[in-house]
């Protein structure tokens, strides 16, 4: 029998609320640098934030390309296959 | 830099916040058992953990810590709860995304992936908390940005070894080809022991690993002593 390893739609919703928490932290993690008047070694709250936002970029590319990333069933579909054969 | 008291209980509710949407993200995505199991897990990985390098001396989070008040709300020995929950938001927000990005491939690469991306949210926090005082590095190591550098190994090899586990025993295993979203009872009870057990096997090879990687940085360290740990060093060879 072949089954799907994730319904498609909690797939989709579990990603947006991936992103939601994310983004949020992002929000939170910014707040709190704008707050501290500065890391150790950096000068100032302005270095600090253009850190935090530099930093912030591959996190930022990872969550775009996951949404753009289409879902492929006929993948999964053939990988579950795969391991049915393996595992018999 | 220490702030107002209210700012570390600000920063703890926030933290349960970001808890709760990347719980309902793992529960939407793999179902409540398997979330429970990936929270089971965490929490127990997280809480020895960090419990053991806090008594060891490596940091503390007492930086608003005063005569009546330990400084947080809830703590889990001498680990503030939201460390643990952060821990765990951290990690399965980090485990979805590469699981989207890289379905079906090794779990070498996915656990990478994950840590890099974990590491790299860490990149800013750890600056953060430093200045801020929400915790309190107290080891000789070589200090970039206030953050010794057995943080950023220690953090990825924690978050690598832990989805490495998570990924091979939970996610991958025959059990789980049927839908994750219909996993029974009976079927996570027979999940959690083998993923508990390769987690034990590997809490000492991350730990031994960092204590290594601590032992290398010590003779280079930046930041002179004292470092007025709480609990000292019972190796003594920093305190």
């Amino acid at each position: 029998m072949v089954v799907l390893r994730m319904h498609e739609l909690a797939e989709k919703k579990g990603l947006v609320w991936t992103s939601i928490s994310i983004l949020s932290l992002i929000l939170v993690l910014l707040v709190m640098t704008s707050v501290s008047g500065g890391f150790a070694g950096l000068s100032g709250s302005l270095q600090s934030l253009a850190y935090a936002g530099i930093v912030m970029v591959p996190l930022l590319i990872v969550v775009i390309l996951a949404f753009k990333k289409p879902i492929d069933t006929s993948k999964k579909k053939q990988r579950v296959i795969a391991g049915i054969a393996v595992s018999d | 830099m220490s702030l107002s008291p209210v700012y570390p209980l600000i920063v703890e509710v926030c933290f349960y916040g970001i808890f709760a949407g990347a719980l309902y993200a793992t529960m939407l995505r793999y179902g409540t058992r398997v979330s429970l199991l990936l929270l089971t897990g965490a929490t127990l990985w997280s809480t020895s953990i960090e419990n053991f390098i806090v008594l060891n001396g490596g940091y503390d989070y007492y930086g608003y810590a005063t005569r009546n008040f330990p400084g947080y709300m809830a703590w889990v020995g001498v680990v503030p709860l939201w460390i643990i929950l952060g821990w765990f938001s951290m990690t399965a927000l980090s485990y979805i995304l590469t699981d989207v990005l890289l379905p079906g491939r090794s779990p070498y690469l996915r656990s990478l992936l994950a840590a890099s991306i974990s590491l790299n949210i860490d990149l800013l926090l750890d600056p953060i908390a430093v200045s801020t005082g929400l915790w309190r590095w107290t080891h000789p190591s070589v200090y970039v940005l206030g953050v010794p550098l057995t943080n950023w190994v220690g953090w990825f090899a924690i978050v690598y070894f832990f989805v490495f586990a998570f990924d091979t025993m939970v996610i991958n295993k025959p059990l789980t080809r049927k839908p994750l979203l219909e996993i029974r009872k009976v079927e996570w009870q027979k999940m959690l022991t083998p993923f508990l057990k390769r987690l034990l096997f590997l809490a000492p090879i991350v730990l031994l690993g960092t204590l290594a990687v601590m032992m290398l940085l010590a003779p280079y360290s930046n930041l002179p002593g004292p470092y007025r740990n709480v609990f000292p060093a019972p190796f003594g060879w920093w305190s």
